[in-house]
């Protein structure tokens, strides 16, 4: 299937064309994403600033993780779940969109480094300082590159 | 109650900062005002992350085995910059659309949060927070902490909302 058939098809399915129809549901939604988006702001940020070597140093970044990865990974998929009606709801504007596209490879590898190099650095006890460095750097500069690309979305 | 009209005085204070050749070409830039709005929800997300963090500690719901000053002290830096990024840019996008923020029931409902917001934390800072030791290490901070922390995560969120809605009065879709 192309983009565009997709695109198509699930600017058809029902949550599509409820929130399409309605004048104060993507405004609702759009607001529940920010939300979520300032809860993962707050909660994974905290965690990579750590990783770097800023911030909480009271505790391991490890520890930090441990207390914070319920809110953080709920605010995540608020964020995401909300993101994916906005999409359905305008996908064929979005997928022309060369920031939408830009955002959704930003967060693709935000996600991916999150279950991969990142988990492993806080699931592991040895101290790996330029690992840890490296990890937090780049975590925090792909959630960045996708909220900034996001705020763009929608004035292109 | 959303004020629709203004005192005459303030309307014309607010068309003379419309026309001044500044805040028109803010207004209708191409780049500069996307821009400067985009700053201003990464400077909320540096603010209001920090925030959330300090303040589900306060209410008691996340890292227990940190003190609350160690939190206190720590998350200072972010909100100073992210407030700080937030507060001039947000002054800057009222200033290039003075009169249609003004009249916005949703921008005026945003000033009301913030007050609240402000308030409540110079409070806590002024009452609570001064008898710190007392309940550093406490996992469940006393009431009044744990209240000053649930009003200000619920103002915040209130003002992301409300935040966000101002582009979509009157318009019904907006940027």
């Amino acid at each position: 299937m192309s983009a565009h058939a997709f695109a198509a098809w699930c600017e058809q399915t029902g949550a599509s064309v409820v929130i399409k129809e309605s004048t104060w549901m993507f405004p609702m939604i759009l607001v529940a994403h920010l939300i979520g988006l300032a809860w993962v702001g707050g909660t994974m940020f905290v965690v990579d600033l750590r990783l770097i070597g800023f911030g909480l140093q009271g505790r391991s970044a490890q520890d930090l993780w441990r207390d914070l990865r319920p809110w953080a990974w709920s605010a995540l998929a608020l964020t995401l779940g909300s993101g994916w009606l906005l999409f359905a709801s305008e996908a064929l504007r979005c997928i022309d969109n060369p920031l939408f596209r830009a955002k959704l490879a930003f967060l693709a590898s935000a996600l991916l480094v999150s279950v991969t190099m990142r988990r492993r650095v806080l699931l592991s006890t040895d101290a790996m300082r330029v690992r840890e460095r490296a990890v937090g750097l780049t975590s925090l500069a792909l959630w960045f590159g996708a909220a900034l690309m996001g705020r763009g979305v929608g004035f292109w | 109650m959303p004020v629709n009209t203004l005192p005459a005085g303030i309307e014309l204070g607010l068309s003379w900062l419309r026309d001044t050749a500044w805040s028109t070409g803010l207004r209708e830039s191409l780049w500069a005002y996307p821009m400067v709005d985009t700053a201003h929800v990464l400077g909320l997300i540096a603010f209001v992350g920090a925030a959330i963090v300090l303040d589900l500690r306060l209410v008691g719901l996340a890292l227990p085995a940190l003190r609350v000053s160690e939190v206190v002290e720590r998350t200072r830096r972010p909100l100073y910059v992210g407030f700080a990024a937030m507060a001039t840019t947000g002054l800057l996008l009222f200033f290039a659309n003075p009169l249609k923020f003004a009249t916005n029931p949703f921008f005026q409902a945003k000033v009301g949060l913030l007050a609240v917001a402000g308030l409540n934390a110079g409070l806590f800072h002024l009452t609570t927070y001064r008898h710190v030791a007392a309940w550093d290490s406490a996992v469940a901070p006393p009431g009044r902490a744990r209240i000053a922390g649930s009003i200000s995560l619920v103002a915040w969120m209130a003002v992301i909302a409300v935040g966000r809605l101002i582009a979509f009065y009157e318009t019904g879709a907006g940027v």
